[in-house]
């Protein structure tokens, strides 16, 4: 898994965790995306939805920059957000496509020194995220834990899952 | 088995900062992904425990 030599570790982990999710998720028909199991509030396309989220506001937003994703999609995904509340289903290729080429825009506005000054973001009482090399390093965390949900949400419809 | 696995992590930060972990063999996760280094190694923990965290989070909800 090629990563540029001067990027740090996280990042290299980071291409393993989201190689990990789309091979869950690749392959999946907009009805699978979509399918709400009973006594979830999830689908698949909002924990994609949710991560890209996630990661958009713990790299761009506190390091300074606007959102680089659509702001609408905060109140589709965002943090106490539900798939069940949705009015309409979102656009599952506009999601996607954000959601696959945001890491390579993170990689080449590191490379360029876009991310030097960063807004410390408390996670837990006492472990702060103080620069964007630990925000990535906490995303594959976070990213881990919705491959989690993703692969429970497979099973919850009788699909292979691929597993860690 | 619970304070095994409490006490771990304490073991490998430790082992680590001793400098124990200087040989390390590569491990090959797909013909893509390979682990190259302990850090790299102990990244790929990190969302291995995460995924099961999710899955742990699932149950717990399908449990009410």
């Amino acid at each position: 898994m090629a990563v540029a030599p001067q990027l740090p570790l996280a990042f290299k982990t980071f291409r393993i965790t989201r190689f990990h999710l789309m091979r869950e998720v690749e392959g999946l028909t907009p009805e699978q995306m979509l399918h709400i199991p009973e006594g979830r509030d999830d689908n698949i396309l909002w924990n994609v939805g949710h991560l890209l989220c996630s990661l958009s506001r713990l790299t761009y937003v506190f390091s300074g920059y606007d959102l680089p994703i659509p702001k609408a999609y905060l109140g589709l995904f965002g943090k106490d957000t539900t798939a069940t509340a949705w009015d309409a289903a979102p656009d599952m290729d506009e999601v996607m496509g954000h959601f696959i080429s945001l890491p390579d825009k993170i990689e080449q506005d590191y490379v360029a020194g876009k991310f030097t000054d960063y807004t410390s973001l408390q996670i837990v009482p006492g472990d702060n995220i103080t620069s964007v090399e630990e925000a990535v390093a906490f995303h594959c965390f976070h990213e881990g834990l919705h491959i989690g949900k993703i692969l429970t949400l497979k099973e919850a419809m009788g699909l292979p899952v691929k597993g860690g | 088995m619970k304070d095994r696995f409490k006490n771990q992590m304490n073991e490998i930060v430790a082992d680590y900062q001793a400098g124990k972990f200087t040989d390390f063999n590569k491990i090959e996760l797909t013909p893509e992904v390979s682990l190259d280094t302990i850090d790299e190694s102990l990244g790929f923990v990190i969302i291995h425990e995460s995924v099961h965290i999710g899955l742990a989070i699932a149950l717990k909800q399908r449990l009410g």
